[in-house]
């Protein structure tokens, strides 16, 4: 079963899920995706959900995003209680924003830079978006030459900066990564994980962290759920992580598989 | 022992401003022993790959000084001669068998194809033969597997069934491009085990591609790293971590690994990797 | 002028949305005029266009002035493509004749490709039973054959232009629609749509601006190839008479008339006959060559 690490309780709730199920399909072919899962992330902090394929991680980070409908448990996200019934509403979007994986596929193909960015704000009747648009660019270390390029000419961090900088520009109170930087390079990937460290540091966003990688959840991460075929096994600090200090024996394999997780120096025993 | 020799490998395509060396005078010998390239996107290494199977297409266009596979050179090679070689001697696995593997095909057949086309066993023993070497590869249920088609199977099985299909020619190389980079960490783990076993035991050479750097140093002998079409080092596998080059450290250190959570993580100077590189080829 | 500067059009980092979307629209003109066939298909159909426009300057006499006296010419100095049973000159014919051909084929696109277009994308994102109904109707329009409805609407109708354009149009715009609901369904599942989704995005704005700019390129290709079938169609309409009715010089109705001389004076019926030809022709190559410019992949 899980074993829950102590939380402050004066901390504010950001997203709380309590037995969530997620369903798949319809008739026979009804797949139980993700079965009674439950988290809790506080505001600020930054939770990373680890597991392999088919762990059902993903699609939690749909369920919270509103995008996915089948599903049934407690989840309440900053204070409001989500309901499976009803899509989420306009200021729902306003303070939960997502950041997808793949970099080639989240910016619409035909829309520059600057509608991608601008898009949503005018839809929500934003004001002063021209100064928004460019402050939105800077902080995502893109000059203003990018700014009216089209996807295709973008490079995949370049495009993934992007990707953030639209998440960013609708100001959101929590960011949901849905492995974010497992199609980058690894040196991109450094550049991107900065980035994103620095936005937590300066705005003080709430992450909910989804990857595969130990190595990325155990640097980006406060703390972390590990799941398995849809069920969360463990809950533990990711600094217990990396001290190898994991009671399931699912954590201790996948720990064992992840080179990445084990530090430089030691690798060579091997 | 078959070995690879090659010597000045260049890769050239024309572009709107000017040809552009994607491998630049890369030289490479190796016998039955493991080898691993490794490097970002637009490095270079799966274009080697290519090129040592004649698979850049024009206007793609490669030279090389020699480029021989025991005693066959592959510089000069026609369509009947490739079809000897490819599968035969070197096989090669992708990165994604979907990819891969003929998706109106049963299993079972295009295995047998493969055996059956290179001479390697008559029609009467392909089903025998097929099923023994998916149980080699680690298939649970061979039976099932034979008769299934490629988008029944998970990525791993995928994966395993690629292999097995490039094993059943018993070529004398493979060449595995990113064998592992879409499978799930621990499905990872045991296809590269079974890799290593079935590798050892028939004394194959093994050119493995990847852009895990980590993952090579553990399962490789030597290591070459690539940067922008050519190879900034070449060294022992276990003495990639104490390498002292800076794109090399610098792609060991940008990792993340939670030794330091929190904390921005060394990035890659590319002026300074780029100057590097101009002055090792001079 | 900045505008004159080539580099302006192709630059790497546009300073403006108006600089992008014309640095894309040069690209796209660039591609085009690389592929022999589609320019040679756009000139037949620039030609085509002018003759309609111009054809009261370009057109050597009245098409319909009759002359008896001047009858079945073949081709000649005064007559360059000869005369019809009538005595009227063929080359102003002809030259009159893109102009019913250009209406009913503008008319018919215009009618049907958004029709089709609109409900495929519906069908394509709502899915579920709106998705049904829909693909329901697409497939019992699609059932008619496009001749005998044209036949059966004219029977009730009365024969004519504006007719023939509604009996063509209802028959056209079933394959836009699949087309556009495939596209879409295969689209709905992409990241950039997702995106749309969480950031907020109202529906109409997500059918309009995001997955319609993807739809747009395989309908445009689809119409265009089909003008010339409509093409064809419509001068089967005139052929039977039942399209553009006289003395209105109709390429289908001209051929028509022009059967009974088709032995000893051919070229009453083979000059409508090319007319059509070259028409078809063209609308096929530019609609193969847009095939290869509009790629996405092209951006």
């Amino acid at each position: 079963m899980s074993s829950e690490t102590s939380l402050p309780s004066s901390r504010e709730a950001a997203i709380h899920c309590a037995g969530l199920d997620v369903f798949y399909g319809q008739g026979t072919a009804r797949h139980h995706a993700v079965k009674r899962a439950s988290f809790h992330v506080c505001k600020g902090e930054s939770f990373g959900i680890v597991g392999g394929s088919g762990s059902g991680k993903s699609t939690i980070l749909r369920v919270l995003a509103g995008l996915d409908g089948d599903w049934q448990g407690d989840v309440s996200v900053l204070g409001h209680r989500r309901l499976a019934s009803t899509a989420p509403q306009r200021d729902y979007r306003l303070k939960v924003q997502m950041i997808f994986q793949d970099p080639f596929g989240s910016l619409h193909p035909r829309h520059t830079i600057d509608h991608c960015l601008t898009e949503a704000m005018r839809c929500h009747g934003f004001d002063r978006i021209e100064p928004r648009v460019v402050s939105a660019l800077d902080r995502v270390g893109l000059g203003r030459s990018f700014r009216f390029r089209f996807p295709h000419q973008l490079s995949g961090g370049q495009r993934q900066r992007v990707a953030i900088a639209r998440a960013l520009v609708l100001e959101p109170e929590v960011l949901l990564l849905d492995e974010p930087t497992s199609a980058l390079d690894a040196s991109i990937q450094a550049e991107v994980l900065n980035l994103l460290l620095e936005v937590r540091r300066d705005l003080g966003t709430t992450f909910l962290f989804v990857s595969h990688d130990l190595g990325v959840i155990a640097h980006m991460c406060d703390r972390v759920a590990v799941m398995r075929q849809g069920e969360v096994v463990e809950t533990l600090a990711a600094a217990r992580i990396t001290a190898g200090e994991v009671a399931h024996p699912y954590t201790r394999e996948l720990l064992a598989n992840c080179y990445a997780a084990q530090p430089v120096e030691s690798a060579e025993a091997a | 022992m078959a070995e690879l020799l090659i010597e000045d490998l260049t890769v050239t395509y024309p572009t709107a401003t000017g040809p552009v060396d994607v491998v630049k005078s890369l030289s490479l010998h190796m016998g039955a022993e493991r080898i691993g390239i490794v490097g970002e996107s637009g490095s270079g290494k799966s274009m080697t790959a290519r090129a040592v199977l004649g698979l850049v297409r024009s206007p793609g266009k490669t030279t090389a000084r020699h480029m021989v596979y025991d005693g066959i050179d592959l510089t000069r090679q026609d369509s009947a001669g490739w079809r000897g070689i490819r599968g035969r001697r070197i096989g090669m696995v992708l990165q994604d068998p979907k990819f891969s593997l003929n998706p109106v095909l049963r299993i079972g057949k295009q295995i047998a194809e493969a055996g059956l086309l290179h001479g390697v066993f008559k029609s009467g023993q392909a089903r025998a033969r097929v099923l023994e070497m998916l149980e080699t590869v680690g298939v649970d249920q061979p039976g099932r597997v034979y008769d299934a088609y490629p988008h029944q199977l998970s990525g791993g099985i995928g994966q395993r069934v690629m292999i097995a299909a490039m094993m059943i020619a018993e070529p004398g190389l493979l060449i595995a491009d990113e064998p592992t980079s879409a499978l799930d960490v621990m499905v990872r783990g045991q296809v590269l085990e079974m890799m290593d076993r079935e590798i050892r035991k028939r004394g194959m050479g093994l050119l493995m591609i990847s852009h895990d750097l980590k993952m090579v140093a553990h399962f490789c002998d030597r290591v070459l790293v690539m940067y922008r079409g050519q190879v900034l080092e070449s060294c022992a596998a276990k003495d990639l971590f104490q390498s002292q080059h800076p794109y090399t450290r610098g792609l060991l250190n940008c990792l993340p690994t939670g030794q330091n959570p929190g904390q921005a993580l060394p990035t890659i100077d590319r002026k300074l990797i780029q100057e590097t590189a101009a002055h090792h080829v001079q | 002028m900045m505008l004159l500067r080539r580099e302006w059009w192709l630059s790497e980092a546009p300073a403006s949305a108006f600089q992008a979307r014309c640095g894309r629209w040069y690209r796209v003109g660039l591609r085009t005029a690389r592929s022999p066939a589609m320019v040679f298909g756009m000139v037949i159909l620039a030609l085509m266009v002018l003759s309609a426009v111009f054809a009261p300057w370009l057109a050597p006499s009245d098409p319909n002035a009759q002359d008896i006296t001047q009858r079945l010419l073949p081709p000649g100095a005064a007559h360059w493509l000869g005369t019809d049973q009538l005595g009227r000159d063929l080359l102003s014919r002809v030259i009159y004749g893109t102009q019913p051909t250009l209406l009913i084929v503008s008319l018919v696109a215009v009618l049907s490709a958004p029709a089709g277009l609109l409900l495929g994308m519906c069908a394509g994102y709502f899915g579920g039973w709106i998705e049904a109904v829909l693909m329901r109707i697409t497939d019992i329009f699609m059932a008619f054959p496009r001749l005998v409805l044209a036949l059966a609407l004219v029977a009730v109708l009365g024969p004519g232009i504006v007719n023939a354009v509604i009996a063509i149009a209802i028959t056209a715009w079933p394959p836009y629609a699949r087309i556009a609901r495939t596209e879409t369904r295969t689209v709905k599942g992409s990241d950039f749509i997702q995106a749309a989704r969480v950031q907020g995005l109202p529906t109409s704005r997500i059918l309009f601006g995001h997955l319609l700019p993807i739809c747009l390129p395989s309908t445009v290709i689809r119409v265009t190839l089909d003008m010339a079938g409509i093409i064809l169609t419509a001068a089967g309409l005139g052929f039977l008479g039942l399209g553009a009715q006289p003395p209105m010089s109709e390429w289908g109705a001209m051929i028509s008339t022009g059967r009974q001389y088709i032995f000893d004076q051919w070229w009453v019926a083979a000059v409508p006959g090319v007319a059509i030809l070259l028409g078809s022709l063209a609308f096929n190559l530019v609609g193969d060559g847009l095939r290869d410019v509009l790629d996405p992949k092209n951006g």
